[in-house]
């Protein structure tokens, strides 16, 4: 029996590898965890910014140059945030004088950041601007509008760590000890 | 000395595991989440909520669908036409959730419809849509906005209505979330049926084909043995996935809608005409003279070489030995059925590979690995008979009265059980052998099934009895029945200003059941339903007249609502195939009286 060969080889393979990309189509369809780091995140927008507290004044983030900074991206209808914001008041009102500072930034309308505090103390600033929150919040790295969303950066401007998701006192603890 | 074709089978095996390992993985996909479960772990944005928009000629239609664990706020919806706020937003309503701060809050799991109306006249040019959500493992999103261009959104079509709320017990299985399921029962069903006595017994003389022993030069390896065997299972794979390909694609060309009684009838009793095969009651087999020509064409080929095993392997599959032949039929007609040429291959090409697993088993251990054969064989063959019966009851299913499925599987399963009985005395296996074991395990399962459906049978639905005698059927809410199209008519020219409703009613029909046990029980759909004129038309019987209304509508079959306004048009934006439940309806409902004020 003469049967050309390569008409058979290139039969059995595009088979076989049709059915092999249809399952990894499969797999590859599911959802899949992103990656976790964003690297050269740079802080220069940053302190260019000018975003106003909940009373509508101005605030330049100049300010915080040269500080150790906890920027925490939050608003009021995401509950993860509001859990996490007692802790945060703690660690500010420990580290207070040692260079450490940080800033609430709301992705939230003014009226509600307002009332919100009317029930509850939050020792650290804050700064409210749904829109300029958001970009913002992009260019730290936080692409997916997560909140919270926390980035940590040291006194000289460079971004220490990103956290997406909850943060402990612990946590920052940990970064932060050694560069305190 | 590895020659081309040597190095080939390799390929293919490597390309074989690689696809049972994908195989595995997409089936564990489902706990995937429970080994991927880190604490900083979320998806983004898009996958976590998933907007499509439709539009029809009074509404734009926005559909949400929100991953497992997400979820997102009612209130923190916002469209807008043109940059300018919408007010009138329907929305259905949401689950209570208890804030710490802002107190009761609606938020919506998995899917929802918003639903908002436009000027018809002025139709806008840019839609957006603002939404906010979180998830439940402690993760919120930054609100989402999407644009869309007005003139870009589809048109909901009618069909598309009927597409995704059509309860079907064969689609139910050929959903996607399925498919990994089906072809490991596919993969069983291969293996199960490789230990039958038509084919274990065959395995070590087509081994010795294969292997072609009899000239077998001693330096002969183990390894060659496997390539080869894989060899003969690649031609055998082969042929089966392109039958399965062609069963699906021949699917496609019958357009006969699966919810019609008669087809759901003659298939189930396919199958369990199929299954009395494999109790020897007939022999389904090719003819002899078939048989004959390939039986021949095989001993020509001479064994030991990769090429003619796989050829060997191509054409022996179609020599249909009596046990594998009914399943397959069966196996065909399912996969005909789905229309699904993908899932066919796919079926058929897993069924080969649980077929072929005693002979790769040769390749590799040779002889010693294989279990003894036995009369056990024939226990496994009269097994799938059983199986082929209880698809067929599957299939037939929602052709019988309520419950009545129930009682049919556990007389099934009754009858197993005594069959299995009677074969360990037959078999004269010993007292309290598997054999035995198994018997009464059916025997329990049936009495089981049985009490189970007795339970449910005489439990009172919410007090109020349901009438299904043989009179005919008595709906839960005021119908008013019709039989024709002149009985339309007649009805529709009562001028009295309310929107009639029709609703096609089947004792067949599914969904027609759930209709009548949940959604037209709920006390708002009956509220809201006072003030229209209710009718239906049973069309149990199916007769010419009833056929008449169907074409009439373009329907069909059952399920199928349809509703018509002061002036007697039909509302055909407003018309529903297939099953909603209470709130869809409520929301239907809703939307139906604002566009008919």
């Amino acid at each position: 029996m003469r049967i050309n060969k390569s008409f058979f080889h290139t039969g059995i393979f595009t088979i076989a590898i049709i059915f092999l990309g249809f399952s990894l189509f499969r797999i590859f369809l599911m959802p899949k965890p992103a990656n976790n780091l964003s690297p050269n995140i740079t802080t220069a927008s940053l302190f260019e910014s000018v975003i106003n507290d909940p009373e509508g004044n101005p605030q330049k983030l100049k300010q915080f140059q040269n500080k150790i900074i906890v920027l925490n991206f939050w608003a009021t209808w995401c509950e993860p945030c509001r859990e996490e914001m007692p802790e945060l008041s703690h660690f500010y009102i420990e580290n207070r004088s040692r260079n450490v500072v940080v800033v609430g930034i709301a992705i939230d309308e003014e009226k509600a950041v307002k009332s919100y505090l009317e029930n509850t103390k939050v020792a650290y600033p804050l700064l409210v601007d749904e829109d300029k929150g958001i970009v913002l919040g992009k260019n730290l790295g936080n692409n997916e509008g997560i909140l919270p969303y926390t980035v940590i950066i040291n006194a000289q401007g460079a971004v220490l760590s990103t956290i997406r998701g909850r943060v402990g006192k612990d946590q920052l603890n940990a970064i932060l000890k050694p560069k305190i | 000395m590895l020659s081309p074709t040597f190095a080939l089978s390799k390929k293919i095996t490597i390309l074989f595991s690689l696809y049972l390992i994908s195989l595995i993985f997409s089936i564990s996909h489902a706990d995937e989440s429970l080994f991927l479960k880190n604490k900083n772990d979320f998806l983004p944005p898009d996958e976590a909520f998933q907007l499509t928009i439709k539009k029809n000629p009074q509404f734009i239609e926005a559909t949400f669908l929100s991953a497992k664990d997400y979820y997102l706020y009612r209130n923190k919806l916002k469209v807008e036409f043109d940059s300018i706020p919408q007010s009138q937003i329907l929305l259905p309503a949401g689950e209570t959730k208890i804030d710490p701060h802002f107190g009761k809050t609606e938020i919506y799991h998995n899917t929802f419809n918003a639903s908002i109306p436009y000027d018809t006249i002025y139709p806008p040019k840019e839609i957006r849509i603002t939404f906010q959500g979180c998830s439940q493992k402690g993760l919120c999103y930054a609100p989402i906005k999407k644009e869309f261009k007005f003139d870009n959104v589809q048109m909901v079509s009618l069909n598309a209505i009927s597409t995704n709320s059509e309860v079907d017990t064969m689609q139910f299985l050929l959903q996607s979330q399925h498919i990994s399921l089906i072809l490991l029962g596919f993969f069983f069903a291969g293996l199960l049926l490789s230990f039958t006595p038509c084919v274990l017994p065959m395995v070590p003389i087509l081994s010795s084909i294969i292997f072609a022993s009899h000239k077998r030069p001693s330096h002969q390896t183990r390894i060659k043995d496997f390539f080869l065997s894989l060899s003969y299972v690649s031609g055998v794979t082969f042929t089966y996935t392109l039958l399965g390909i062609f069963a699906g694609l021949s699917g496609n060309l019958i357009s006969t809608s699966i919810q019609s009684p008669m087809l759901m009838t003659i298939v189930g009793i396919v199958f369990i005409f199929l299954a009395f095969s494999m109790f020897d009651l007939y022999t389904l087999k090719l003819p002899h003279f078939v048989e004959n020509f390939i039986a021949t064409s095989i001993l020509q080929v001479e064994g030991g070489k990769y090429l003619n095993v796989f050829i060997i392997g191509t054409i022996s599959s179609l020599l249909l030995s009596p046990c594998i032949a009914p399943p397959l039929a069966g196996a065909i007609i399912y996969i005909n059925q789905s229309r699904d040429f993908i899932l066919g291959g796919l079926a058929l090409f897993t069924l080969s590979i649980g077929m072929s697993v005693p002979l790769l088993l040769i390749g590799i251990f040779s002889d010693q690995w294989l279990p003894k054969r036995g009369d056990w064989m024939i226990i496994v063959k009269e097994l799938i008979g059983f199986m082929l019966i209880a698809m067929g009851i599957f299939i037939m299913s929602p052709v019988f009265p309520e419950n009545i499925d129930q009682i049919v599987y556990s007389a099934l399963l009754l009858a197993l059980s005594i069959y299995l009985f009677f074969a360990n005395s037959r078999f004269k296996y010993k007292v309290m052998s598997w054999v035995h074991v198994s018997a009464f395990i059916a025997l329990i399962a049936s009495i089981w099934l049985f009490g189970f459906t007795l339970q449910k049978i005489n439990m009172p639905e919410n007090g109020t009895s349901f009438n299904t005698s043989k009179l005919g059927h008595v709906s839960v809410l005021p119908f008013k029945q019709i039989q024709n199209l002149d009985d339309l008519s007649r009805e529709l020219n009562q001028r009295d200003n309310k929107i009639v409703m029709l609703d096609f009613y089947a004792d067949w029909c599914f969904s027609c059941k759930e209709y009548e046990k949940f959604t037209f029980r709920n006390p708002k759909v009956k509220e809201l339903l006072a003030d229209h004129r209710l009718l239906q038309v049973d069309v149990t019987q199916n007769n010419a007249e009833h056929k008449a209304l169907l074409k009439h509508f373009n329907l069909y079959g059952p399920p199928a609502i349809l509703f018509f306004d002061k002036r007697q048009n039909e509302l055909l934006t407003f018309r529903i195939v297939g099953y909603k439940n209470s709130k869809q309806m409520l929301d239907h409902l809703k939307k139906l009286q604002y566009a008919n004020q």
